[in-house]
């Protein structure tokens, strides 16, 4: 089921993608849309037959758990059981980070960030926990941000 | 024109065999091969940051050590391919259709090996080609128009259809790359698919977006499981297995002689490119194959061809830039910066009057194809064992290092943004049992057929049929012909095969 809803996400996304993108260039001169306008026909032609392709799936895999008279996973289930993996725990971690880290400083967060995920996703030991986070700020520090003179955000902190 | 100059040869054999030169070959292949190795810092960045040395030292100590850097990241983006699926640069892709999956079965430290000696055997095939060719290779360069380039193009994209998975689904992510590809400003300077977004106008940048699908989105999913590799695989943790690997691309001679001569063939096209060189080998590679079911499953041969080609292919695009002065990619353009600094001009000119320079260089990289075996074995010693970490470390490690990797270049928080959503998407087409090879692959050449697409259009609006008294561009465009339509004929065939029900 988890696979479905991501399979049907994808096509949705792909097909907001291609409208916006051909509003975008409606307007341009021929020479500039042309390519895009190729690969857009491209892009309906592949879309259609992949929505066909996973209703068709989706159709058969619904009547091969009807028949099989297994209740399998309802929609909610799935969603919930995703929601609590590692993989999504993961995901919210770093999109606290990158929505962070150029208001709080590059390395400050960076410590926070590899210190909490590192947790969160099942990392015991004080020595693993703050050791790798630490080595990894100090070494990013003296590297990019010393040697290579790399600007990261600094933010409120550091 | 004489196919090569003895005495000029001889006086760049000697320049080269300098101690302090080739020290500082030493020190670029160890820098090179460590910044390819990590995650988000491409070759090109280190060569950016060590451009100034080119006004401390002397002029051709610096330029191998540039040359080095650049011979050091290529193989490194390769070690990084092997291991954890993520490209260290645009031409190792290849690298990952089969190198990791070699990983994921267990056999990291022989595809390790394999990539390695590829990697050096490759350059050094490149390498000798130049220089025994570097004086005539001219006539075929000046050949290639935008028509030819662009059936070039096309037929690295056609390596879309031959990779592993469901085709329609492949195709389906490479049409999705190739649109990506064209974001940004058209030929002809009008912003395209930027949504009013002044910072797109250069395009989606490149490493974010490579990162973000290949890298960061299989870190999520592996964040899942205890190990990269497979858990009913046994991993491979002797240094016999690294040397295993090392002995397959002599077995495998013919594979590595051909990708080396198509990548140098690609290296001599100003802005073909690494990426279509490894792809194109790979593709030759497969169809000739006996395994060729196997690619893209953990193929050793797959390993071979796109490093190879790879490696192979930086010859190609070095001879360019000194016989024509024209760089056919950023890094190529940042070391004939180099050489410009030292004082030397890249072009007819430099062939004239400083040829023994430009042999100095070639030797200078036929001595480098050959010290890398050494650095690269002391380094994939320990950089192997990156997959006994847990996931969970890797995957927190990784990301940082990819937002500096995706920060540092422009200093641009879309970058980081970029690494982000293209993370996420690709995470959703992995859970959907999409292929994103094909999508990173599609925007990788998408940009390079746009490029060509408007030369071709420009040049020869409304009388196309010029192009047909080019008998290059007739070649390839009945090669493309052929293998786009390739699966409909394997169709026919497979069904006239077929006893019919009586």
């Amino acid at each position: 089921m988890a696979g479905y809803i991501a399979s049907f996400s994808v096509l949705l996304i792909t097909l907001v993608f291609g409208l916006a993108y051909y509003s975008d260039i409606m307007h341009l001169a021929h020479q500039d849309k042309l390519i895009v306008e190729i690969l857009l026909v491209f892009l309906a032609v592949a879309l259609l037959f992949r929505t066909v392709a996973t209703i068709i799936n989706f159709s058969r895999f619904l009547a091969q758990r009807r028949e099989s008279g297994e209740k399998g996973e309802s929609f909610q289930t799935a969603a919930r059981r995703v929601l609590r993996t590692k993989e999504v725990t993961f995901l919210i971690a770093t999109a606290l980070y990158v929505a962070l880290f150029p208001k709080i400083g590059f390395f400050v967060s960076s410590f926070i960030y590899v210190l909490v995920a590192n947790y969160l996703l099942g990392i015991r030991g004080k020595l693993k926990l703050f050791a790798i986070p630490a080595g990894l700020v100090l070494f990013a520090y003296l590297l990019f941000g010393s040697v290579f003179n790399i600007k990261l955000p600094s933010g409120i902190l550091f | 024109m004489e196919l090569f100059n003895y005495s000029a040869m001889m006086d760049g054999l000697s320049i080269i065999l300098m101690p302090q030169v080739l020290l500082s070959i030493f020190f670029g292949l160890v820098l090179g091969v460590t910044f390819g190795a990590m995650p988000g810092i491409k070759g090109s960045t280190a060569i950016a940051i060590m451009l100034p040395f080119v006004y401390y030292f002397d002029p051709i100590v610096s330029i191998m050590f540039l040359s080095s850097v650049f011979t050091g990241s290529n193989y490194g983006g390769g070690i990084l391919a092997i291991l954890m699926g993520m490209p260290g640069n645009s031409g190792a892709i290849a690298t990952v259709f089969d190198g990791y999956e070699m990983t994921k079965n267990g056999r990291q430290n022989e595809a390790l090996g394999i990539g390695l000696l590829s990697s050096a055997a490759g350059a050094l095939v490149g390498w000798l080609f130049v220089l025994f060719a570097i004086q005539s290779i001219g006539k075929v360069v000046l050949k290639f128009g935008p028509g030819e380039m662009l059936m070039l193009t096309l037929f690295a994209i056609s390596i879309i259809g031959l990779l592993k998975g469901e085709i329609s689904k492949a195709l389906f992510m490479g049409v999705i790359g190739l649109l990506l590809g064209t974001v940004g400003a058209s030929a002809y300077g009008v912003p395209r698919g930027t949504f009013g977004n002044i910072l797109l106008v250069e395009g989606l940048p490149l490493a974010p977006v490579t990162i973000g699908t290949l890298a960061i989105s299989m870190i999520i999913v592996l964040v899942g499981q205890d190990s990269i590799v497979h858990s009913d695989s046994e991993k491979q943790n002797k240094f016999s297995d690294i040397t295993k690997g090392l002995l397959y691309p002599l077995r495998d001679k013919l594979n590595v002689l051909i990708s080396g001569i198509i990548g140098v063939i690609i290296g001599l096209l100003p802005a073909a490119g690494s990426s279509i060189a490894a792809t194109l080998s790979y593709g030759f590679a497969q169809t000739h194959s006996k395994n060729r079911k196997n690619f893209g499953n953990g193929e050793p041969s797959g390993v071979v061809c796109a490093e190879s080609a790879n490696s192979s292919c930086e010859g190609g695009s070095m001879a360019t830039m000194m016989a024509f002065g024209i760089p056919g990619s950023g890094v190529t353009a940042m070391i004939m910066a180099a050489f410009m600094i030292a004082g030397y001009i890249p072009g007819p000119y430099m062939v004239r009057e400083n040829m023994d320079v430009a042999y100095a260089v070639v030797w200078g990289n036929i001595i480098s194809a050959v010290l890398i075996i050494a650095v690269g074995l002391v380094f994939i010693r320990y950089f192997c064992k990156v997959i006994y970490i847990p996931t969970q470390i890797l995957a927190t490690v990784i990301t940082v290092l990819a937002v500096i990797g995706a920060y540092g270049v422009r200093y641009l928080y879309l970058d980081v943004l970029v690494l982000y959503i293209f993370a996420l998407f690709a995470y959703l087409l992995r859970m959907a049992d999409y292929p994103v090879l094909p999508l990173v692959l599609g925007f990788i050449l998408g940009g390079l057929a746009d490029a060509q697409f408007a030369r071709t259009v420009a040049l020869y609006s409304d009388r196309y049929h010029i192009l047909l008294d080019r008998p290059l561009f007739v070649v390839l465009l009945v090669f493309n012909i052929l293998i786009f339509a390739s699966p409909v004929f394997r169709w026919i065939i497979k069904r006239l095969k077929q006893p019919k029900a009586i």
